[in-house]
């Protein structure tokens, strides 16, 4: 038989129905008794919360349902930590800390290679340094300037950096601003280059491969390798960090050379076979 | 005055980030700026990745002096990547994945040649200017 809570904080009716029972009420259980039945009842009433908010990541190149299982560990999270002396509702207390723990899964997820999280750190911080001092100095930063701004050693700056090409192209995608989720494709800036790369396109050797690229890759590689862009230049114009570049060019020429060795090997297999 | 340092490494991927660094470390002491040092990596990159022995130990030799940062990497035995270098264009009937890489290098450094060591094996050299 299921009965519905009486409305006494701390009274418990035999055989109550949890879906009933006011959200204060399951807090309190949960956190002056640690009730696991009042948690779970919790997370499932918050259930959609996470869904949603994973949604807005859903073209980032990860599967929905893992975002989802990430967000609810947020979502225990903001559970367990609430407060409810503080008189906030606990989905505004909840939201971003969901939204931190998805965050965080697509940093970390990024890295290709184990990187220590200070280096990852620094990586990060490197990138928004380099676009500041660019501007500053006129021209690109040299690692001492780098790292002086960055309160590091200049040893630590070049393993940064090197740590850093260990990051896959996940993150490409994004602008590397720290809000993800708002943050706009890239490519909507650039329709109005389309015409500047036809030239490359053309080549006898690249054209197949750079069909393998996407519009700003070829583009990037274009102003680079073409036009005599520096890197810097490119970033500027573009309108991503410097570092972006670098792994965008670095990425790009990997992509070619892997269309190359496949088409050596299509063509170099006997004929009929 | 020019210094030179100079290394060598099994000819395996996971020795590239130990280039690299060697080349950073040697960057910063020549207030190489970070988009020139990037170029000169990936233009190292770029040679590696197209001359791949099945073993073996790869030379890295760094000159530094005032104006520029040079780098010679030997053995190399790629004969593709070696006319296409010399000729600066991919030969004709040459494997595909010489891509071109003269177009890459010009941009990469300001000078790059090739230097016959014998029995098949030659060096490449890289130039960058500093600023």
């Amino acid at each position: 038989m299921n009965v519905s809570f009486d409305g006494r904080p701390g009274v418990r009716v035999y055989g109550e129905r949890l879906s009933e029972v006011p959200e204060k009420e399951l807090l309190r259980r949960v956190h002056d008794e640690g009730d696991p039945a009042a948690r779970e009842e919790m997370i499932t009433r918050y259930l959609p919360l996470v869904r949603s908010l994973a949604r807005r990541f859903s073209s980032r190149g990860q599967a929905v349902e893992d975002l989802i299982q990430v967000g609810s560990i947020g979502l225990i999270k903001a559970i367990d930590r609430f407060d409810t002396s503080r008189g906030v509702e606990l989905s505004t207390y909840a939201t971003p800390t969901i939204l931190g723990e998805i965050k965080r899964y697509f940093r970390d997820k990024g890295w290709a290679v184990k990187v220590p999280r200070a280096l990852q750190d620094l990586n990060i911080r490197l990138n928004r340094v380099i676009e500041q001092l660019t501007v500053e100095l006129n021209r690109s930063p040299t690692i001492p300037e780098m790292a002086e701004a960055c309160d590091a050693t200049e040893e630590e700056v070049l393993e940064a950096l090197e740590s850093g090409r260990a990051y896959n192209s996940l993150s490409i995608y994004s602008s590397g601003t720290s809000d993800d989720e708002d943050a706009m494709e890239l490519l909507d800036f650039l329709g109005s280059e389309a015409g500047e790369y036809e030239l490359v396109e053309q080549r006898r050797y690249l054209a197949p491969a750079m069909e393998r690229l996407d519009d700003r890759e070829r583009l990037i590689l274009h102003l680079r390798f073409f036009e005599g862009m520096t890197q810097t230049q490119i970033a500027t114009r573009v309108g991503i960090s410097q570092m972006h570049v670098s792994r965008l060019i670095r990425k790009s020429i990997e992509v070619m050379r892997r269309h190359m060795v496949e088409q050596d090997q299509l063509f170099s297999q006997p004929k009929g076979s | 005055m020019a210094d030179t340092v100079s290394l060598e490494v099994p000819r395996d991927a996971g020795f590239l980030s130990l280039l690299h660094l060697v080349l950073g470390g040697i960057a910063l002491r020549r207030s190489f700026s970070f988009d020139d040092l990037d170029d000169l990596q990936l233009a190292v990159d770029n040679i590696l990745a197209e001359d791949v022995p099945p073993s073996g130990t790869l030379s890295m030799a760094v000159t530094v002096s005032d104006d520029a940062m040079g780098v010679r990497l030997l053995p190399l035995r790629n004969t593709d990547l070696r006319t296409t270098l010399a000729q600066g264009q991919v030969p004709a009937g040459a494997k595909g994945r010489c891509i071109e890489i003269c177009i890459l290098l010009r941009s990469l450094v300001d000078e790059y040649q090739v230097s016959d060591l014998g029995e098949g094996a030659y060096a490449v050299e890289l130039r960058k200017l500093v600023g």
